[in-house]
């Protein structure tokens, strides 16, 4: 492979890893919103038995907060997966402009 | 080392990672601390009412002489989540944590004896707590993963 076509390759590899790591990261909001919606028809599923029992109303309580601590929790983690995505590409964009700046210097 | 050509591969390698590491510190990588700060905290705040209602419970099932010291734990531990400070919260609050969560879930046990709550009520407090003890664990900011 030329210089050229190195270089070209590392074009393309810049590229690739922006791509799929944009196309991971939204995949992972799509997954986790999903799992909160499953979450909270689950747990409105589970109400659904308490209806009759005595302390339903402390029974909605928990149910409410459950639901909303697991949409926050979730919220969290997305916003981790782009801290670490976005610490992941310039850690490796750096490591393709070193090799960029090797090939250039040959 | 002769001078960089202006090869559009190694412009947009070199760019990308000095604007990363530029943005990064600033506003990027703080998206984690952001989601924890207005949503998680909020969401613990919320939650506080009615997760108190089961440690106030677990505290007046306890035995008299312990009652004191559980009484101390459980409002360091409500009044840490209350301030909304998050610091506050984990230095405050989760350390005290396992004592709280244990109030809590005997709380739970004792209302269900008492007939104040059914037993599938009572799995929907259990699992407030479940889920009140993950969101605590979450406070703390996730280290850097490469």
């Amino acid at each position: 492979m030329n210089r050229d076509e190195s270089l070209q390759q590392i074009g393309n590899d810049i590229v690739a890893l922006i791509v799929a790591q944009a196309d991971a990261l939204g995949q992972r909001v799509v997954d986790e919103l999903e799992d909160v919606a499953a979450y909270a028809a689950a747990r409105a599923d589970h109400l659904a038995l308490v209806v009759g029992e005595p302390g339903f109303d402390q029974a909605l309580l928990a149910e409410r907060d459950s639901v909303v601590l697991r949409a926050a929790g979730s919220a969290v983690e997305s916003a981790d997966a782009v801290d670490a995505r976005i610490l992941l590409v310039a850690a490796t964009a750096l490591r393709i402009a070193a090799t960029a700046l090797r090939v250039v210097a040959v | 080392m002769r001078s960089v050509p202006p090869f559009a591969a190694v412009r947009l390698a070199l760019t990308l990672a000095l604007l990363m590491l530029a943005v990064c510190p600033l506003t990027g990588c703080r998206q984690g601390e952001r989601a924890r700060d207005f949503a998680l905290v909020p969401a613990l705040v919320l939650s506080a009412d009615g997760f108190e209602s089961d440690v106030r419970a677990g505290v007046a099932a306890l035995p008299a002489a312990d009652r004191p010291d559980a009484t101390l734990a459980a409002d360091a531990y409500f009044e840490a989540v209350r301030s909304g400070d998050r610091a506050r919260m984990v230095a405050e609050g989760l350390v005290r944590w396992a004592v709280v969560r244990d109030l809590a879930l005997a709380g739970i046990n004792a209302k269900q004896a008492r007939g104040e709550i059914g037993p599938f009520g009572a799995e929907s407090l259990r699992n407030r707590v479940l889920e009140v003890g993950v969101a605590m664990d979450r406070l703390r900011a996730a280290p850097p993963v490469f």
